[in-house]
């Protein structure tokens, strides 16, 4: 096993000024399993790329243990990859679809055997060992992409978007089978996902990239409750966090003609940052948004009337759609309060959890 | 360099691993470009096989002798002889080109690999250590290209290119097919580094504006350039994500992550702006052309 260290690592291909991850640095540790999560084209799966040795590192240092690699070919640096489209040979059984990366690395067959057979016993394979991929599930078959990494008993796993390929039900149990499969090898993992959801259920850290740029790295927690920026607050949670143009003053933040009270332990870093008659960003959370009359009344200087333009049942919670002084939010409340398209609805920010941000720089008002 | 040897060794040398009956009866060397050449084991001394070793790299794997089948489509496609033979039972082929990033260790898996990735064994043709041609009975889709590269990258550790290439329907052009799509590749990974699938229709046009001379190109783009140099940064990643799925709002936002009304408003200001509308396929054909033009100049 091995921690990851990388250190002002870029990547610009040849013809292009453009760079497709800039200076990122992360210190991985040994049995981490760290998520690198972003919309498409944000360098999340050329930095994995560039991990395994498949791209060249145009700049910077990358080491996996001690080791500098930077110059280690792939199939030396002890990893092993988990895509997205399986990447299992069709006219291939199971058990030779696992077996056939040991067999190019000259294991000998009782070995072979020997860990296959671990491999599908952990995996729940074993019935399968002699079925061509066609003739199992989306599920089994990303298994054995699985249990083709796992046979080699790897420092390192890399899984770029590995669940992308199953449908919503799936993708919840296999994110729950990689998770337990981590906790039993306990080998690094770096799993690189558009999706914010398997970041944040299965990350010990999470990077937020964008643009080829490090925009947080943080536990789910700290990346969810104190989003470094407007990315990373858009990003992270569904639905996604409401931003409203606003303007400070002393006390409150005004939006339209609605002024809503902030807590004095926020307003003293927003004072002390000089941004009282400043425009400010108010970042809210849908479940950050209350309609119950408790909380109206011990928050009556947050609340504010609205209408409500959809109302969304989702089960045990509904998502509200209106707008405050023209601007649109959501908000996630109980289901138990039954609430109709078009009523009227008393609401109320809880402003101990609101984010500021910077209207030009985008970044959270510490 | 390989001239100065041809002089020396005359008929002993062979240029193409593939025409050679016998291959293990001479020693393979490659060029500084990575071109492969053979010299009768029988024409070189001792001394002077140690001497071109220093001077050129050895193969690392020895050629194999070729199957008819493939010995058929090597002079076909590469020595451009046109024998019939090949396309005798009426059915397109399709070629796939592969370029590693570095030499296999194992030509013999990769052979393997492939023999249980297709659903027809393909013919597999070896241009070099680094180049690799499949003949195939169907056209390959991206997603199988994917997984292609997948497995490639999973088994092998290599980092590959492929090209998808057209219909081949004969004999008699099939060779300048292949050469065509042979140059098409190389300018697209010189173009266009960051993709890993090339395909032939989304590679031609790029191949056609470098026989257009370039104060053409210039002339008719470059208050495109400008606007795009001076606008929303976005527009270009914008339009060329609309382009690449096929002019489809929707899935051009999700790839984009944005909302599709975001996209509809970017292109909308480009629109103002420039009065080209990328919705209208003439004018998406105009601002198509010009991105890839941008590219090449």
């Amino acid at each position: 096993m091995a921690g990851i260290k990388l250190k002002h690592v870029s990547k610009r291909y040849d013809n292009s000024d453009k760079y497709a991850v800039k200076d990122f640095n992360l210190d991985i540790q040994d049995k981490e399993f760290i998520v690198f999560v972003g919309p498409s084209g944000c360098g999340k799966s050329t930095t994995l790329r560039m991990i395994a040795g498949l791209e060249e590192i145009s700049e910077g240092e990358l080491y996996i243990g001690d080791k500098l690699v930077n110059d280690v070919a792939p199939k030396d640096r002890d990893i092993a990859m988990v895509f997205q489209n399986y990447a299992l040979y069709p006219h291939m059984n199971v058990y030779d679809n696992m077996a056939f990366g040991l067999k190019l690395r000259k294991f000998k067959k009782a070995e072979i055997d020997k860990r296959v057979r671990e491999a599908a016993k952990i995996l729940g394979l074993e019935e399968y060992l002699n079925r061509k991929p066609k003739a199992l599930s989306g599920g089994q078959r990303q298994r054995v992409a699985l249990g083709r990494a796992i046979v080699r008993d790897p420092q390192v796993f890399l899984m770029d978007e590995p669940l992308s390929n199953l449908d919503a039900k799936l993708r919840v149990q296999m994110r729950a089978e990689i998770s337990k499969l981590h906790q039993r090898l306990q080998t690094t993992t770096i799993y690189v996902t558009h999706d914010q959801t398997e970041a944040m259920t299965m990350a010990t850290r999470i990077v937020v990239m964008k643009d080829g740029v490090i925009q947080q790295i943080g536990t789910p927690k700290e990346v969810y409750d104190q989003p470094e920026n407007v990315f990373v607050g858009g990003f992270i949670g569904s639905p996604a966090m409401n931003f409203l143009r606003a303007r400070l003053e002393d006390g409150l933040v005004v939006i339209g003609d609605i002024k809503i009270k902030v807590p004095e332990g926020r307003m003293k870093t927003l004072r002390e940052k000089n941004y009282v008659g400043k425009d400010i960003t108010l970042g809210i959370r849908p479940e950050d948004i209350h309609d119950e009359p408790l909380f109206i009344d011990s928050s009556k200087d947050t609340a504010f009337d609205a209408v409500i333009d959809v109302a969304e049942l989702m089960g045990a919670e509904t998502y509200l759609y209106s707008t405050i002084s023209g601007q649109e939010f959501i908000a996630r409340i109980d289901a138990r309060n039954f609430v109709t398209n078009g009523q009227k609805l008393r609401l109320a920010f809880d402003m101990n959890k609101a984010h500021f941000f910077d209207v030009e720089t985008e970044q959270r008002i510490h | 360099m390989l001239d100065a040897i041809k002089a020396l060794y005359g008929p002993a040398v062979a240029e193409d691993l593939n025409s050679i009956n016998d291959p293990e009866s001479y020693y393979w060397f490659k060029t500084e470009s990575g071109m492969p050449f053979g010299i009768k084991k029988a024409a070189v001394s001792e001394k002077e096989y140690r001497l071109l070793t220093l001077t050129f790299q050895p193969l690392t794997t020895l050629p194999k002798s070729l199957t008819d089948e493939e010995r058929i489509w090597h002079e076909c496609l590469f020595l451009g002889k046109k024998n019939h033979e090949v396309f005798s039972d009426g059915t397109s082929r399709y070629l796939l080109h592969i370029q590693l990033k570095s030499t296999l260790s194992d030509p013999d898996a990769f052979r393997e690999a492939i023999q249980a990735l297709f659903d027809q064994t393909p013919v597999i043709l070896w241009k070099n250590e680094e180049t690799v041609i499949l003949v195939l009975l169907n056209r390959p889709d991206a997603i199988l290209a994917e997984e292609f590269i997948q497995i490639l990258a999973t088994d092998f550790y290599a980092d590959v290119r492929l090209f998808i290439g057209t219909a081949l329907n004969g004999a008699d052009s099939a060779h300048a097919l292949y050469t065509l799509e042979e140059k098409a590749f190389a300018l697209a990974r010189k173009v266009l580094p960051e993709k890993r699938i090339y395909i032939f229709e989304k590679v031609l046009p790029l191949v056609m504006l470098t026989e257009v001379p370039k104060e053409i190109m210039e002339t008719a783009y470059g208050s495109l350039f400008q606007v795009l140099k001076d606008g929303d940064p976005e527009w270009v990643k914008s339009l060329s994500t609309f382009f690449e799925h096929g002019m489809n709002m929707k899935q051009a936002a999700k790839a984009l992550f944005i909302h599709r009304n975001s996209l509809q408003y970017r292109l909308d200001k480009f629109t103002e702006r420039t009065g080209l509308d990328p919705r209208q396929f003439d004018e998406a054909l105009f601002i198509y052309l010009g991105l890839l033009a941008e590219k090449l100049l």
